[in-house]
């Protein structure tokens, strides 16, 4: 199935495949749009693949993945947020990236990077941005899931108390985790905050 | 809700370590206080929780 060659493709509502194998959606750009919230989901087997993914909803609206969605091209934030999972994430492939997100584009989720390269997962409380940045690892197959967690940590058993002494405050707003899939290396950590929490 | 950071020397990441939150440091910022990262110093092998 190709949905389109060269034109950019615009959904409003849910998009919703039915395939029972790998789902090459060759489109250049798939923008999804509207003031609602909709979903990307997939009936059948196969794995949903979009290149160009654009983020471009107005009114704070959500594109939730019922699925995981490979991006193999690039994904653009304008406008409007993702809503993924540890089980349905967005996909990064190795030398995939993206560009645009702020406070008032990005994932509320989980991202899976696979590859070789500084990236930048680009997740948030849906209305402020809080990325989580790693240094390149090592080989191509490496794969990392970054998550952001929009409860309390304490809630969760990380007592925002119990903490060494030369911290002064664990903030108390969201949390993020970050688990290596594939491989094994030691990377730096950026964690990103914003006014918006 | 809206919270400004107050100093961004003083911003940390931190790890859970399955007792305590300890302290990675901070080895360099971005942006300012409303808008902004910080860089732990050093790397880890284990990741997890993170704040």
């Amino acid at each position: 199935m190709n949905i389109g060659t060269s034109d950019t493709n615009s959904y409003a509502g849910n998009l919703v495949f039915n395939n029972a194998t790998a789902l090459p959606i060759t489109a250049e750009t798939i923008k999804f749009i509207g003031s609602t919230n909709t979903n990307i989901d997939q009936l059948g087997t196969g794995s949903v693949i979009i290149q160009k993914p654009i983020v471009n909803k107005s009114s704070g609206a959500r594109v939730t993945l019922n699925k995981p969605v490979r991006v193999t091209s690039a994904c653009t934030f304008v406008t409007g947020y993702i809503n993924s999972s540890s089980t349905n994430p967005l996909i990064f492939l190795d030398n995939i990236g993206h560009t645009g997100a702020s406070n008032n584009s990005h994932v509320v989720g989980c991202i899976t990077k696979v590859g070789n390269d500084i990236f930048t997962f680009p997740v948030g409380n849906g209305i402020g941005y809080h990325p989580l940045a790693i240094t390149a690892p090592a080989a191509a197959t490496d794969s990392f899931q970054a998550c952001i967690i929009l409860k309390h940590p304490s809630d969760d058993g990380y007592n925002v108390n119990s903490k060494e002494a030369s911290l002064i405050q664990v903030a108390p707003y969201h949390y993020w985790t970050l688990n290596q899939i594939s491989g094994t290396n030691s990377e730096t950590i950026s964690l990103g905050w914003s006014i918006h929490v | 809700m809206n919270v400004t950071i107050g100093s961004l020397p003083d911003m940390r990441v931190a790890r859970w370590n399955g007792a305590q939150w300890s302290n990675l440091g901070n080895s360099a910022t971005t942006g300012a206080a409303a808008l902004g990262t910080v860089t732990q110093t050093g790397t880890i092998a284990n990741y997890g929780v993170l704040d």
